[in-house]
């Protein structure tokens, strides 16, 4: 009896604190016609353009900081703090004309001397950045970085609305490094120039970020929890809404909140696409990638060193396959690392899967069957588990054995205990000058980015003779040989070139989503709130 | 009592450097480090002057002895160190800021699942070997053997996204932060992480209930006249003292269930911090927890005692 009476008091409280509860998930569209509520998946870390490149990192910065222009979707280099430029044609001589009358958030004028400034601060060696690499073409870099000189020489304001870069060579591909992505973004001199350079790294400035060029200010930055964004009135075209939240939440809970009207947009993995398309209000926008997911092959093992075994992996592997199954066919097929139209020649070979040629390849190279080869991974990527497990596959029918190692800090990589890795990202349609880091002799890793080690004489004096001039043809004749030579030598196993997807609400128009989602706000001020 | 405490608290803070010597000699010994930790993989090849210049900032090119020696000195004053990723936040203040989430987290929980625990298990040992305590017994066993990530699933799926009766994630809705908020979002999170310790704290209720139940000194006050309310009444009170302890032993492990419901419903407590520092090599932060977790540990097995000394005076510490 006191037992029944117990549990009927349990019974009471459940329902008195379901009714103290708030009010359900507002369902009637978000957060009111001022606020944008935005699943974010990547957390911001330090806010440090300085820094490294992370997504989360990135994804905020985009919304309080901008830069001088951003390669778009189209192909196309976007103005944003520079209206506008002019390129030598001897490709030495950049010229920035920044539009007039631009102010910081604070409302004081955006000068020329910020964009300088910020150019020396990226390249400043007591800073260390590892942006700084993609300044090393500019005189005086190398005076700069040895202590010989105490800015960059071939950087100067000319004025306050015109900036002037000099290079030491010819680099025809100039601005795709430093504006391939937003890479860097202009700081104020005001308030860096009295800082001390070796401690700027963990300047508490960062969680702060103002003054900004950027569309919003900081309202409120809570670590695992959301970013609060407003309004900045002095930025070039003012953004039609007030505030924007970015909650962090899992990928897996971000499409859900779509549905709860908890978020307006939100990135979708592509297994959920179809559970977001049947929501109501809801639409998928999709892009395609700037980057491609592959295999880095570690051309340093032996093993690995003969192009037969390479092209027997490429040859064994169902790409279209990976791509259904993994991506619910929300890719392409990638055939090169050269992702700009002009630059690809006819006729490069599209590895279409041939096991029996793959066996025949690997019979030649005298493969040893019980050799496994080693794929690093990160667990934390569902996506890439599932083409790593059809992968697998692939390769032990044709006699190839592989054994997955996690490792999402990638520390094996590091030490050079890996056969092939699996990544993806980059920015290289806008021009293939972008593809020199990770294929060149001298960017081979530790000192650049061409994991696999890959080197080809050939290829660098075609890759550098595409870089020296400004005149299409010559550069497309370059680039479309070298093109040819790493299709045929294959250091990458190329593999997809991604959609991304975001779930859009439909109080949300004008949002045009980009491939690369970090990207997410570079068109923020055409989008309307109803 | 006072050489009980003194001898207490001397164990504890052997403890306490006995568990860093460990955590600095474990963490330097794992593969990784937390200056590439900060490079995204497609920058691997242009950071060598930044891994340099952080190395030498971070003082991570000192022997590792040394390292230790110059982190205890700064502990010994109540300073653990900054992170190496939060652009050099102390690591007590980002510790103490999430402690409090956690710890919301933790008391609802436990709160929770003593009311729960005490009203079920009560109720089941009364209906012994009857329907309604079949009920009870399976429903905690399997409560205990469900995994909590999947229970958080399925509760975030079925409250959140498809009732839409509370919100998925968050510890409060952005430009809000009011009681009601709070508390909504505190249901989901909180009640997922006490169902397990509810299942397990009421198992013991029932056991215990029963046990005194039919000890001698129950029999005799029934048959003195005693009423049956009365007699469940002492049995309650004495089936108190081991819960007790095993609720205030179990506030640990409760917080290690924190990390993946933390993480899950996006709670910004320890767990989620905790999780991203060991991710990235985080060092100070990673022994800050451990020694944070540690002090918990040891001060809760404390209270334990203390609390079970109070409920039982002929209960002796030493």
């Amino acid at each position: 009896m006191r037992g029944g009476k117990i549990v009927a008091a349990i019974v009471c409280a459940v329902a008195v604190l379901a009714t103290s509860c708030s009010p359900p998930p507002d369902a009637s569209g978000g957060g009111g016609d001022g606020i944008v509520k935005y699943a974010a998946t990547a957390k911001p870390s330090h806010l440090n353009p300085l820094a490294t490149f992370l997504a989360g990192d990135t994804t905020v910065l985009t919304l309080l900081q901008d830069t001088l222009f951003v390669a778009d979707q189209n192909g196309k280099y976007q103005p944003r703090l520079a209206e506008k430029w002019d390129v030598s044609d001897d490709a030495t001589t950049y010229t920035f004309h920044l539009r007039k009358g631009q102010k910081w958030s604070d409302g004081t004028p955006f000068t020329a001397k910020d964009v300088a400034f910020s150019l020396n601060l990226y390249a400043n060696p007591k800073v260390a950045s590892p942006q700084s690499t993609r300044l090393a073409g500019i005189k005086g870099y190398a005076e700069y970085q040895s202590g010989a000189a105490t800015s960059l020489a071939g950087v100067r304001a000319d004025g306050d609305d015109t900036v002037v870069v000099e290079l030491s060579t010819p680099d025809a591909g100039f601005l795709s490094l430093i504006g391939a992505a937003m890479y860097l973004f202009i700081l104020p001199e005001k308030v860096f120039a009295t800082k001390d350079p070796t401690s700027v790294m963990s300047d508490k400035w960062w969680f702060e970020q103002k003054p900004g060029m950027g569309p919003f200010t900081l309202q409120e930055l809570k670590p695992d929890q959301h970013v609060i964004v407003k309004r900045n009135p002095n930025f070039r075209s003012p953004v039609k809404f007030d505030q924007l939240y970015l909650n962090f939440v899992t990928p897996e809970v971000a499409a859900g909140q779509l549905g709860t009207k908890e978020a307006d947009i939100a990135p979708v993995v592509p297994v959920e696409s179809q559970s977001v398309e049947a929501m109501d209000g809801v639409r998928i926008e999709k892009r395609e990638s700037p980057g491609f997911v592959r295999f880095a092959v570690n051309m340093r093992q032996p093993y690995l060193a003969d192009v037969r075994v390479r092209q027997a992996m490429l040859y064994a592997l169902d790409r279209k396959g990976m791509i259904k199954a993994a991506l619910n066919d929300f890719g392409t097929v990638q055939n090169s690392v050269f992702m700009t139209d002009w630059a690809l020649p006819d006729g490069l070979n599209d590895y279409a899967q041939d096991v029996d040629k793959a066996r025949e390849l690997l019979t030649q190279a005298g493969w040893d069957t019980n050799r496994e080869l080693v794929i690093p991974y990160d667990p934390n990527q569902s996506d890439r588990v599932a083409m790593l497990n059809i992968a697998g596959e692939n390769l032990k029918a044709v006699g190839i054995k592989t054994r997955l190692l996690p490792d999402p800090k990638i520390d094996s990589l590091k030490a050079g205990s890996w056969d092939i890795y699996l990544f993806g990202g980059g920015v290289y349609p806008i021009d293939p000058a972008t593809l020199s880091p990770i294929l060149t002799c001298a960017q081979v890793y530790p000192k650049g980015g061409n994991i696999p080690g890959f080197c080809d004489q050939r290829l660098d004096q075609l890759m550098a003779e595409g870089a020296s001039t400004t005149d299409r043809e010559t550069r497309a004749k370059s680039y479309q040989e070298a093109a040819k030579i790493e299709n045929e030598q294959v250091p990458y196993l190329w593999i997809v070139r991604t959609q991304t997807l975001a779930g859009v609400s439909d109080r949300v128009r004008g949002y045009v989503p980009w491939g690369d989602i970090t990207m997410s706000f570079i068109d923020v001020d055409k989008w309307t709130v109803s | 009592m006072l050489r009980y405490l003194v001898t207490r608290v001397g164990t504890m803070l052997g403890i306490l450097v006995v568990v860093s010597i460990g955590l600095f000699s474990l963490i330097h010994a794992a593969p990784g480090d937390p200056v590439s930790a900060m490079i995204s993989p497609e920058e691997l090849g242009n950071s060598e002057a930044f891994v340099k210049a952080r190395t030498h900032e971070l003082g991570l090119d000192r022997p590792v002895v040394e390292q230790y020696v110059a982190w205890l000195g700064r502990a010994i004053q109540g300073d653990l160190g900054e992170s190496f990723r939060n652009n050099g936040r102390p690591v007590l203040g980002l510790l103490l800021e999430r402690l409090g989430p956690t710890m919301e987290l933790v008391f609802t929980a436990v709160i929770g699942s003593v009311v729960f625990s005490l009203a079920l298990g009560v109720f089941a040992a009364s209906r012994k070997n009857r329907p309604a305590d079949y009920l009870v017994s399976g429903g905690t066993l399997l409560f205990m053997s469900v995994p909590a990530f999947f229970l958080g699933m399925l509760a975030m799926y079925l409250f959140a996204f498809q009732l839409q009766l509370l919100p998925s994630t968050g510890m409060a809705s952005p430009g809000d932060g009011g009681a009601a908020d709070l508390a909504s979002h505190l249901v989901l999170p909180a009640g997922v992480l006490a169902v397990a310790e509810t299942a397990k704290l009421t198992r013991y209720v029932r056991a215990g209930m029963l046990e005194e139940l039919g000890a001698d000194y129950v029999r005799t006050a029934l048959a003195k006249g005693a009423s049956l309310r009365r007699a469940r009444r002492h049995a309650l009170r004495n089936t108190l003292l081991p819960l007790i302890t095993l609720l205030v032993v179990g506030i640990p492990e409760l917080l290690g269930g924190t990390v993946v419901v933390e993480i899950l419903f996006s709670w910004p407590g320890m767990g989620q911090l905790t999780i991203d520092a060991i991710t990235y090599h985080d060092y100070p932060l990673i022994i800050g927890f451990g020694v944070l977790a540690t002090i918990l540990v040891l001060l809760s097995n404390f209270l334990g005692d203390f609390l079970y000394r109070l409920a039982d005076p002929r209960v002796r510490l030493r």
